[in-house]
């Protein structure tokens, strides 16, 4: 009895309190609503949906279309965003504010308007074509826009932020000294590369990854615009199927079918954390 | 000997260039369609040219006469406005909570807040759809902006929590040992003190609520905020309306995030 007065009274229990409005928001707001649409995929009438989709092709076929997707991009990003870091670390404290500014004014503006603006960019008579073609480099406009190369474009330049940021703070906690080591016992940049710097950032690297992949499988924006109808990913099937259809129990089985794709994907990342990574620190 | 060295030390200042030209490459990358809707929503003509062929302020004027736009605007910054206040009051005392006598709970409580961020928005909406029709709240604005305080959650308590955790705790403890309550510790000495963090994770969740598509898309029922607008607008007919709307956007994050930096600046990484 006088325990619990004790602890209720200490700062547990408040912290206990304090913490309840966001849970309980989550709860009802978050988690059950998924819960509930796990659920209902399940029941009698609909559980036939997931053998539905295992036994047609065209399904499958944009199941590992979005996976992909996901992988191209979260590559490009990654070769991008490597030496960014690197660079981003270098700068002086006011170049680095301008780095971060300029990094993080996209990351902040609208999808819409950075999907509105490579349709622009993209277009026939875009400015790429144009300028293409008064060079003499083309004779005819390229089709780049409305299609895979726009919506890779796209995805690219939306999730670039994302992995450029847990790669900088790996980065940035680097002792430059182990740098100058490396490079007096007679290590070149490539060895200095592959056996000082990538070790101590992987950390970073797989955050940045699992981020991006995980983000990637989720877009609807930039294939609903960019893709002009030929770039079949999960999310669109879903605002097909509910949005065209009406046909809500199968939207949300294609929902748990991306669900547990995002979730095996962070496993997976996880995994490859936890034998990279701990290998590298115990040694 | 030394021509060797020389060799290193060119192939050395050679690297640094390439990284250079490479870093400058992918911030243009970065900003290039950021600027391109400048030139395009102050063109003459109705249809989408590069460069325009004449100049005007029609876009804006369009914007600004169609009732249809300012509807949505207005519905958006009342949606942003309730799921910040939301998000951030809620967010502000689990950040609290999970600094402090939470501690050893802190990294599984706030692995679970953040679990809205990296579930696809469209799962998220055919879940809160299902939800809301059973409660009538399907085409309320009131249900968007529950549904947004969830997504804008995450970044509101990421920017807290890390925030709370570099406060030094024994200020707070100094002015209730001078006789202040908690409450009054915390109103008069910790919310002081992190006030450019509250800042932005307001902006941040203000922002997230403001242009969020899908959910709000799957919410309203024959009314649309400006995304839905935006969205249906490039999907139909490519007006330079939209870029007009773009650039008031840009500009508008941009005022905020240098008022941000401002405020800020020991910490911008904190920004994100």
């Amino acid at each position: 009895m006088r325990d619990a007065l004790t602890f209720l009274r200490g700062p547990r229990a408040t912290s206990f309190l304090l913490v309840i409005p966001a849970m309980a928001l989550l709860l009802l707001l978050f988690f059950y609503p998924l819960v509930t649409l796990f659920l209902t995929t399940l029941q009698a009438e609909n559980i036939g949906n997931y053998a539905a989709i295992v036994g047609n092709g065209t399904y499958m076929r944009v199941f590992l279309n979005t996976l992909r997707l996901a992988a191209i991009v979260t590559a490009i990003d990654l070769i991008i965003a490597y030496p960014l870091a690197f660079y981003m670390c270098r700068l002086t404290p006011t170049g680095r504010n301008v780095a971060f500014f300029l990094l993080l004014i996209p990351l902040w503006t609208s999808q819409l308007v950075r999907t509105y603006a490579w349709m622009v960019l993209l277009g026939r008579n875009g400015p790429i074509n144009s300028a293409l073609m008064g060079l003499g480099a083309i004779d005819g406009p390229l089709p780049l826009s409305n299609g895979e190369f726009a919506v890779v474009i796209g995805m690219v330049h939306i999730l670039l932020p994302y992995m450029v940021l847990p790669i900088y703070s790996s980065v940035s906690k680097i002792d430059h000294n182990l740098v100058e080591a490396s490079r007096g016992l007679g290590a070149g940049p490539i060895s200095t590369l592959t056996r000082v710097l990538i070790p101590l950032t992987l950390h970073g690297v797989l955050a940045g990854v699992s981020l991006v992949l995980v983000l990637s499988l989720g877009v609807f924006i930039m294939p609903a615009l960019l893709g002009g109808g030929r770039v079949p990913v999960i999310p669109l099937l879903i605002e097909q199927q509910a949005g065209s259809f009406l046909n809500w129990a199968m939207a949300g089985t294609f929902c748990v079918v991306l669900l547990v794709m995002v979730m095996m994907v962070f496993w997976l990342i996880k995994l490859i954390t936890r034998l990279l990574v701990r290998g590298r620190i115990d040694v | 000997m030394s021509k060797s060295r020389n060799r290193a030390l060119l192939h050395r200042r050679l690297g640094k260039m390439t990284h250079h030209v490479f870093a400058w490459l992918a911030f243009i990358f970065l900003l290039t369609p950021l600027l391109i809707v400048v030139p395009i929503s102050f063109s003459g003509g109705s249809y989408l040219r590069f460069p325009p062929e004449s100049y005007s302020v029609r876009w804006y004027e369009n914007y600004f006469a169609q009732s249809g736009w300012i509807d949505a605007t207005i519905l958006s910054l009342k949606v942003g406005i309730v799921a910040t206040i939301i998000s951030v009051c809620v967010g502000f005392l689990f950040a609290l909570g999970t600094t402090r006598g939470l501690k050893r709970w802190a990294p599984t409580l706030e692995r679970l807040a953040i679990a809205p961020m990296v579930i696809p928005s469209i799962v998220y909406s055919v879940s809160m759809y299902s939800l809301f029709s059973s409660f009538g709240l399907v085409g309320s604005w009131l249900g968007i902006a529950l549904a947004h305080s969830i997504l804008c959650l995450p970044f509101v308590v990421i920017v807290l929590a890390a925030s709370l955790r570099e406060y030094d705790m024994d200020q707070e403890t100094a002015a209730m040992g001078l006789g202040a309550n908690r409450v009054t510790a915390i109103w008069r000495i910790t919310i002081p003190q992190i006030r450019p963090s509250l800042l932005s994770a307001a902006f941040l969740a203000f922002i997230t609520s403001f242009d969020e598509l899908v959910v709000a898309m799957f919410l309203s029922g024959t009314f649309g905020t400006l995304p839905k607008k935006m969205f249906d607008n490039i999907r139909l007919q490519i007006d330079p309306t939209i870029a007009a709307v773009s650039v008031m956007e840009i500009v508008m994050v941009i005022i905020v995030m240098v008022v941000l930096m401002r405020l800020n600046r020991a910490n911008t990484s904190q920004l994100t």
